[in-house]
């Protein structure tokens, strides 16, 4: 990877409209995600958070908006990029074992002919080893619990050696343990230098976990450092002012479970 | 060649031809696919017919071919374009297509005998007749066309095995990482219209449809692994297609009943017998149950004795107690009554075969309370 200048965010946005049906479901969005840095994008049911990231890489079809990965578009930038979808979108029953799920994340770099090759292997096994699953690497994808399959889904992210790391809630019903070791996980890449966002939905955790955060509700509610942006103004403004008000008074967490896009 | 091994080959290199694909279909839950294409073909033949007004034509086997291609994308269209389930956007297309072809016959073409069986043969008993010389060797049509199909079907899976299966495991991951949906998807449901139209032709749509999805059924009840699933499919149905030509051949019976009977036995055989059959859940569900039995009567003794020992009463119980106390029947008291004896977890409390907790049956007690989350 070349040295890349610092001030070129992760991911840019600029103009960003999602349709669906008659409604749009994002709204003129522009947004930097900086880089080297854990970002959280939160808001409330249908605010549009998995939209966002599905459009900025080109898997949902934007009305309008553009869109850049370090500075370049995202189709000369994906081999760059890991991406974590979320846990309801895959086809867990498809015969598949722990150890060539994380060897898909070899995929983008193998393109679409070249077989993966054993240093393929050894580094999705380093992988798994990190994510404390090596021993079931031979598993069946189906026999795994929630919180395992998404430690094989953020093994695969790893062996992608990617720079950066887009995950769709991967701590949606995985156990407390397992949240602990994804979180752990994705500050040792943040030092690192790697940009990782990730679509959240437990307001109780962004101030531990984040270091920015981007909030949503169908248009860009507030973005910036943790710190500073996740106020109760700006929750108030995302969400409503029930649910802040509940969520400061008794750390009840929103748990989003409609269908979303 | 024979006769019998000319028929044998028709069917083998078929088996072999739709089995590839077949996996995709099962993985897909677009088993019925070969269903709904046998009928849609009817308008495509149809519509032919209407433009050379010949029965003879090979327009009409054209046609047939487009329209099972369109099958495929129109059910694939409908599925992303609303909240349609593939089986009901299945359902919905091919009675359209052979809803529309039946208006056309009934009201232009009543006189004409035209049906699909016309166009599309579909026997193998009789696919020798039909002959081709490919390289100066005189050999059935059927057999050298399928022949062909089913290298094509094995050369496209190996070229792009990473691909079918990415993008049929994770589709926004697929995506993200270079490997096209759509490319994956167009190939796949060209090669199931192509093999499922010449498949027809060769042997018949109800064999058709068995050979699609029984053999990938089959394997997909015994492998963990995507290329171990297709190579078994491979294996099985060429197993199916030999053994049911033997069959046929010993019995006097038609080749295609006997080949898909073999292809629904080898299915239930792995249903049964598979790692995850009926009988091994059968027995898993039977030991773990006699297991659970055990932890009840043990962890029975276990509170009783604590009751009881706060009330300064014996700590033994009688089986007649027990039964009373679990409501169970001599015979099910028995079993655990053994059990726990021979595991020295309890012992015989003297008189009428009641029983006493050991030292080790109490810390085991308390071990199972405690993986069952039970204490307080």
């Amino acid at each position: 990877m070349t040295q890349i200048d610092k001030k070129v965010p992760a991911l840019h946005i600029e103009n960003l409209t999602m349709v669906y049906r008659e409604e749009p479901v994002l709204w003129d969005v522009h947004v930097d995600f900086p880089q080297g840095q854990i970002s959280a994008i939160i808001g409330p049911n249908g605010a549009g958070k998995s939209t966002l990231i599905k459009g900025a890489m080109g898997l949902l079809k934007p009305l309008s908006g553009h869109v850049e990965f370090l500075g370049k578009a995202f189709k000369e930038q994906y081999k760059n990029i890991a991406y974590v979808s979320q846990a309801r979108d895959v086809n867990w029953d498809f015969p598949t074992t722990v150890l060539d799920v994380a060897l898909m994340g070899r995929y983008s770099q193998l393109g679409w002919i070249r077989r993966p090759k054993a240093s393929d292997k050894e580094l999705a096994e380093a992988a798994l080893d990190r994510m404390g699953l090596l021993s079931m690497a031979n598993r069946q994808i189906s026999e795994l619990s929630g919180g395992q399959r998404q430690r094989v889904f953020l093994a695969r992210a790893l062996c992608q050696e990617a720079e950066i790391l887009i995950l769709d809630e991967p701590l949606q019903g995985v156990d407390k343990k397992t949240e602990g070791l994804i979180m752990q996980i994705l500050d040792e890449l943040g030092s690192q230098g790697k940009s990782i966002i990730v679509v959240h939905h437990d307001l109780n955790t962004v101030e531990a976990y984040f270091e920015h955060v981007v909030m949503l509700n169908r248009v860009l509610v507030a973005d910036g450092p943790v710190d500073t942006t996740f106020t109760k103004g700006n929750i108030e403004k995302a969400y409503g002012k029930t649910l802040s008000t509940r969520k400061r008074e008794t750390g009840t967490s929103t748990e989003p479970t409609q269908k979303e896009a | 060649m024979g006769i019998y091994n000319e028929v044998f080959y028709v069917l083998l290199a078929t088996a072999v031809a739709c089995a590839i694909p077949g996996n995709f279909l099962v993985l897909r839950k677009w088993s019925m696919m070969g269903d709904g294409i046998s009928h849609s073909v009817l308008l495509g033949i149809v519509l032919a017919y209407a433009y050379t007004h010949s029965l003879e034509s090979p327009l009409l086997l054209i046609g047939a071919t487009v329209f099972a291609l369109l099958t495929v994308y129109f059910v694939e269209w409908i599925m992303r374009s609303g909240n349609t389930q593939s089986d009901a956007a299945l359902g919905i297309s091919y009675t359209l297509f052979f809803a529309i072809a039946v208006i056309i016959i009934s009201r232009y073409f009543r006189h004409s005998h035209i049906d699909i069986d016309v166009v599309l043969l579909g026997d193998a008993t009789f696919a020798p007749v039909r002959r081709i010389v490919v390289a100066g060797i005189s050999m059935p049509f059927a057999m050298f066309q399928m022949s062909v199909i089913a290298v094509l079907n094995l050369v496209l899976i190996l070229v792009f095995y990473k691909g079918f299966k990415v993008s049929g495991f994770d589709g926004d991951f697929s995506a993200a990482s270079g490997f096209s949906l759509l490319f994956f998807q167009l190939m796949l449901m060209s090669s199931v219209s192509l093999t499922t139209v010449a498949a027809f032709d060769a042997v018949g749509a109800i064999l058709v449809i068995s050979f699609l999805v029984a053999p990938a059924a089959t394997a997909y009840l015994i492998c963990k692994q995507l290329n171990h699933m297709i190579m078994l499919s491979i294996l099985i149905t060429a197993v199916n297609s030999f053994v049911g030509c033997l069959i046929a051949i010993h019995f006097n019976v038609t080749f295609s009943a006997s080949v898909a009977s073999m292809a629904g036995l080898t299915f239930f055989l792995a249903l049964f017998f598979g790692r995850e059959g009926v009988i091994a859940k059968v027995l898993l569900r039977h030991r773990l149950k006699r297991r659970f039995k055990d932890h009840v009567l043990l962890l029975h003794l276990y509170q009783k004795r604590r009751r009881l020992t706060s009330e300064g009463a014996p700590v033994q119980l009688s089986a007649k107690d027990i039964c009373r106390g679990l409501q169970w029947d001599e015979w099910q008291y028995k079993r655990c009554y053994r059990n726990l004896l021979k595991q020295n977890l309890a012992v015989d409390a003297a008189s009428n075969e009641g029983l006493k907790l050991t030292e080790q049956g109490l810390v085991e007690a308390e071990r199972i309370r405690e993986s069952y989350g039970l204490n307080y």
